[in-house]
């Protein structure tokens, strides 16, 4: 029982680690590898009777990449990317601009705080 | 439908609606694995599945000491828990419970913001669950309520020794349902820390009465569905408590290997069978509710058919939506358990056995959990790491006055979020994991079901294809695109 159970204990961890680089085991703020350029990005977002009518749901973009938001509302509202912690404040049919560098990889939504109203997300992809 | 009847279903549906949310704490900031990642994983389960039966089927000697080997037999140790151990555990878990509702009726309306909404979702439904995995069952040794039913029968002694007779069918069903519903308040309830006080007075009350009723003993077995649900997650474990009758100690510590407590005994209940499938299908439905082939279903399969020939505002189809998914969250077990039992019918069928099909279901119930076990724990973790730290922030000031108590409360203002990359490789990493133990364990017990070597080689094929399908579904659900803004844009 003993050597099967240790058998058995290896081949799970020799799964674990095939399937885990663990070099890459490190909280974000990773440093973007050399010689990889960073993209801009620029993304309109309209809102309208509480709907999103302009720009896609999901923003997919490249870690290190810039990323400008203009996002435009018809009531005054507040603007949030979760993860990022940002917050920008909308006037009604005012434009309002936001910017990140995307240093975080992972899925971040961002919604209209007032409205309660989540208009989409920002996936930041690992390069 | 006279035109009553349709405002008064029309008032309902939008009631219901209130209910849109996601994850209680909204901190998962998960990116879908890539394919290669899942296709990898994938193919990994079954490489690893037929290493494991090779090893399994060459060594059925050394695989029968697992049936063999009872409480206190060699490898294993024996140990005992002082008494005031216990009773402090009890107390400080007691405060924990009084603390959480304290907070959620005095402290912040904001969710993320409150102590009381960390603390329950994050440090005590996952972190205790990982714990308990690591360590066993340590809510046994300070439930709250329990302990609180304790001081009350220590105050009047004989008040918890039932009233009722507790029937046999019943079973695990009052768990089962408590279960499912707290399960379905996190997914569609709208959760705000005043809530969460409300509903764990609410339990309280219920626990209270439902041990005078039954009984206590009867009520913590049975119906306490964190009871339940801790303690086939503690069968994991190394360790495992049980009460001592020797008067002195109150707890017993017993050693044994990792996962073997899960095949000392077999699930006793169909029941209980259901509340392990459960804990499967509610993660999985927690991973696919919001990607968009599940949301797809709804809004390019069903709403366009139905709104074809019924003509409703788009808010009642809202709330149509969300009935759905409640309805699938309750239909997605029967799916499960019904892949479970025609995989045994196979095994039970290829290898004649004469031991019935519900024997057989029961039997092989608690080889699920590993995989039920680690499709919570891919799903959540990255929440647990975010969000569970704060709870370091926030308990010197559990009420938001603006106290700074232990000289942490501007401790992690950024959140936390893990790599991406690192995030996929665990969760990957973890499902195999998981998938391994469950493989090794449903084989020992085929060993240990079918007589003859034959049989249970026979037997282990659509066993094994069971497991092979729970991992690639577990993948494939973390592989899945994750819809976004779908109400707003449902077409």
């Amino acid at each position: 029982m003993k050597s099967t159970a240790c058998i058995t204990l290896v081949c799970g961890l020799l799964a674990l680690f095939s399937t885990l680089q663990v070099q890459r085991l490190s909280f974000a703020q990773t440093k973007v590898a050399d010689g990889q350029s960073e993209t801009s990005h620029v993304f309109d977002i309209v809102v309208q009777r509480g709907k999103r009518v302009k720009g896609p749901a999901v923003l997919k973009v490249s870690q290190g990449d810039e990323v400008t938001l203009h996002i435009t509302a018809d009531t005054a509202d507040e603007f949030h990317l979760h993860g990022y912690n940002l917050i920008v404040q909308l006037l009604p049919n005012s434009t309002a601009t936001m910017h990140v560098v995307a240093k975080l990889t992972g899925r971040f939504t961002y919604e209209l705080h007032k409205s309660d109203l989540e208009l989409g997300a920002l996936e930041v992809y690992p390069r | 439908m006279t035109r009553v009847a349709k405002g008064v279903v029309s008032l309902l549906l939008a009631a219901w609606s209130g209910g849109a949310g996601a994850c209680v704490l909204g901190a998962v900031y998960n990116l879908p694995i890539p394919f290669g990642m899942y296709a990898s994983g994938a193919g990994a389960a079954l490489v690893v599945s037929f290493i494991v039966v090779a090893f399994v089927l060459r060594a059925p000697a050394a695989t029968g000491n697992i049936d063999a080997a009872p409480s206190g037999s060699r490898h294993v140790s024996q140990l005992s828990l002082p008494r005031w151990v216990v009773s402090s555990a009890s107390c400080a878990s007691l405060f924990g419970l009084l603390l959480t509702i304290v907070t959620g009726l005095l402290g912040s309306a904001n969710p993320l913001a409150n102590f009381n909404m960390t603390f329950f979702w994050i440090i005590f439904w996952l972190g205790l669950t990982y714990i308990t995995a690591l360590l066993g069952d340590l809510y046994s040794l300070a439930n709250p309520w329990r302990a609180l039913c304790g001081w009350l029968e220590h105050a009047s002694p004989g008040i918890f020794r039932g009233r009722f007779h507790y029937p046999a069918w019943l079973g695990y069903y009052p768990a089962l349902v408590l279960y499912a519903t707290l399960i379905w308040t996190e997914l569609f309830g709208q959760f705000q820390p005043q809530t969460l006080s409300v509903m764990l007075l609410g339990y309280t009350g219920l626990n209270v009465v439902a041990a005078w009723m039954v009984g206590k003993d009867i009520w913590f077995r049975y119906g306490e569905f964190f009871s339940v649900f801790f303690r086939l997650i503690g069968k994991m474990a190394p360790i495992e408590y049980s009460s001592n009758s020797d008067g002195n100690a109150t707890y017993g510590i017993r050693i044994r290997r990792p996962f073997v407590g899960l095949l000392e005994v077999s699930a006793d209940h169909f029941s209980l069978l259901l509340f392990v499938v459960f804990m499967l299908s509610s993660t999985a439905f927690d991973g696919a509710h919001e990607t968009v082939p599940w949301v797809g279903m709804f809004w390019k399969g069903i709403y366009p058919m139905l709104s074809n020939h019924i003509v409703q505002p788009y808010l009642i189809w809202v709330s149509v939506y969300y009935i759905w998914q409640s309805a699938m969250l309750l239909l997605l077990p029967l799916c499960y358990l019904a892949v479970y039992l025609i995989l045994l019918w196979l095994a039970r069928t290829v290898t004649h056995s004469g031991t019935t099909l519900p024997r057989l279901a029961l039997r092989f119930a608690f080889t699920l959990i590993p995989i039920a076990f680690v499709y919570n724990m891919t799903h959540y973790y990255g929440e647990f790491a975010s969000q569970g730290i704060q709870v370091l922030r926030m308990v010197s000031d559990p009420f938001s006055f603006g106290w700074n108590l232990f000289g942490t409360a501007h401790w992690f203002t950024d959140p936390i979020v893990l790599d991406a990359g690192a995030v996929w490789h665990t969760q990957v990493g973890l499902i195999l994991f998981g998938h391994i133990a469950s493989v090794y364990l449903a084989h020992v017990e085929a060993l240990k079901v079918f007589p003859s070597a034959r049989h249970a080689v026979l037997s282990q094929l659509p066993m094994l294809l069971l497991m092979v399908l729970l991992t690639t579904a577990g993948l494939w659900i973390l592989s899945l695109p994750i819809d976004a803004g779908q109400l707003s844009t449902p077409l």
